[in-house]
């Protein structure tokens, strides 16, 4: 899942023009630090649900948002089951 | 007796913070102090129409009530507007000075013959976000532009605004009159600053009112410590306020009064909700709800009639009634004793507050030589409400790899023609799109 979530990651920093391409991200890193803008979030939560047919955040009876990558990955790996 | 912005300001106590950011705070008594010296250095501006053009927030603030103290109209002029529209604006509102305004002062300059006028109410010219192609230029007067503004100054002394929307859009301007109305401080973040700043500054600053659209309220919850903003009013507007987000806020900031805001550029503010669940409760529609509001419901499109409404279109039209009710092109859905926003009749799309006219998408793809045909719609969206979704024929049959390598040549071929929210962010290729008996693309 982190693999598919960092691929799609960097599949929408491309696709809002930023020239960056993590290699890997760190559980602790914070996403709104990572150069991908609301825009960004938007379209990787749009490929990530191309891709697993999948929106977590429409799933949940209690929104959360997370703030780090790793509460991210957290929340598709408790969805996707 | 209309008001005007320095009897505003001469209600106010001089020594309350007017508006502050991270290096400067200025305070209502400077204001009150530099109005004669402004007349002075600018005489020519007295009884002349102005249009406004900023970059900068904060300085914009600084100086409109220096120029609304002596401007007869006031074009607040959004970025980003073409060089067509611009002259279109000027032309209608009979522009006589464009005023540069930037941190170091105000740059007049003549763009048109000035003839003289007859003394007549100062006119506010806003423009709409143009979800019909070209935006269209509303005119108010201080009066129906405060209509629902608090001006209890004993109240207002508490009350520490954050500005985190332009203050040339109406949303924008009205937390600036609330502000200024009630003789409350303003706090301001500018466009370009990450909202990790913004929130910084807004804690950093003591604010506890904070009006903003749904998506950015999403990444103010998405950014550490934001909790720590001591907000005792939230509100949301411009875009449609969901059930979840309404939820999450009430619980991120547990003390906080949380209100969404119905209002649109043409109509003024309709209607706000206070009761914590999305839409608003059916009996809004009925007559004897509001003094000043009426709404109806026309298969299944909100009509709005109101006295805070623009006085008058420079361009364009508002499609009204035989009653003078203004179609404002929502559709709703009635759920039992709630009535909920669907989306747009126009089937324009709401990506995070900005309006997107399918039909201008599709013109720039359908423009690149290998697309045959496109259809673009909107798809909703958990960070941004909704998310521009592109289907495209091509001339060739693609791969897998080659699809993806298109996708990234078409969004490459959009960058410079379109902003980029109005982009697609999911783009799929198909063999067949669907259309209607009319041949038009069946849009959902």
């Amino acid at each position: 899942m982190k693999q598919l979530i960092l691929e799609k990651f960097n599949e929408a920093l491309g696709q809002v023009d930023n020239s960056k391409e993590f290699k890997s991200l760190e559980d602790s890193d914070v996403l709104l630090q990572t150069g991908l803008d609301s825009l960004g979030f938007a379209i990787l939560v749009a490929l990530l649900e191309e891709e697993l047919d999948l929106d977590p955040f429409q799933l949940m009876n209690e929104p959360v948002y997370p703030k780090t990558f790793g509460e991210f990955v957290a929340i598709y790996e408790k969805y996707n089951v | 007796m209309s008001s005007s912005i320095v009897d505003i300001f001469n209600r106010v106590p001089s020594d309350r913070i007017y508006i502050q950011n991270t290096s400067e705070c200025v305070f209502y008594g400077d204001v009150k102090d530099s109005i004669n010296q402004f007349r002075e250095e600018h005489p020519y501006l007295v009884g002349k129409n102005c249009s406004l053009v900023t970059n900068s927030r904060f300085s914009l603030a600084k100086f409109l009530p220096l120029i609304a103290s002596v401007a007869n109209k006031i074009l607040l002029q959004p970025k980003c507007l073409t060089d067509e529209v611009k002259s279109e604006f000027y032309e209608q509102s009979d522009i006589e000075y464009v005023i540069d305004i930037v941190e170091s002062g105000v740059f007049p300059s003549k763009v048109s013959p000035t003839s003289p006028k007859k003394e007549q109410t100062q006119e506010w010219l806003i423009s709409t976000s143009g979800t019909t192609g070209t935006p269209k230029l509303t005119s108010y007067n201080l009066d129906s532009l405060m209509k629902t503004s608090k001006n209890n100054l004993t109240k207002g002394s508490s009350f520490r605004w954050g500005l985190c929307y332009d203050l040339n859009r109406f949303a924008g301007l009205q937390v600036y009159l609330q502000a200024i109305a009630s003789g409350s401080s303003l706090t301001i973040s500018e466009s370009t600053e990450e909202v990790s700043i913004s929130v910084k500054l807004f804690i950093d600053k003591g604010v506890n009112c904070l009006s903003a659209t749904p998506s950015f309220w999403r990444k103010v919850l998405m950014t550490h410590g934001s909790n720590l903003i001591d907000l005792k009013r939230i509100t949301l507007g411009g875009e449609i306020s969901e059930q979840p987000l309404l939820d999450a806020l009430k619980k991120h900031f547990a003390s906080s009064e949380i209100v969404h805001i119905y209002a649109s550029t043409e109509a003024g503010v309709g209607f706000s909700v206070k009761d914590g669940f999305a839409g608003f409760p059916s009996d809004y529609v009925s007559s004897s709800r509001f003094s000043s509001v009426s709404l109806k419901i026309v298969n299944k499109i909100l009509w709005i009639k109101s006295d805070r409404s623009a006085s008058n279109v420079l361009n364009g039209k508002i499609e009204t009634d035989i009653d003078n009710y203004i179609n404002t092109g929502d559709i709703v859905e009635v759920n039992d004793d709630r009535i909920l926003f669907v989306g747009r009749v126009s089937g324009a799309i709401n990506v995070g507050g900005n309006k997107v006219v399918p039909e201008e998408i599709e013109s720039v793809l359908n423009s690149h030589p290998m697309v045959i045909q496109s259809k673009v719609f909107g798809k909703k969206n958990s960070f941004l409400g909704m998310l521009v979704n592109a289907e495209v024929i091509s001339k060739h049959a693609l791969g897998l790899n080659e699809k993806k390598a298109f996708k990234f040549e078409l969004i490459k071929f959009c960058k410079g023609k379109l902003e980029p929210y109005k982009i697609p962010g999911i783009i799929k290729f198909v063999e067949s799109i669907d259309v209607n008996e009319s041949g038009k693309i069946v849009r959902k």
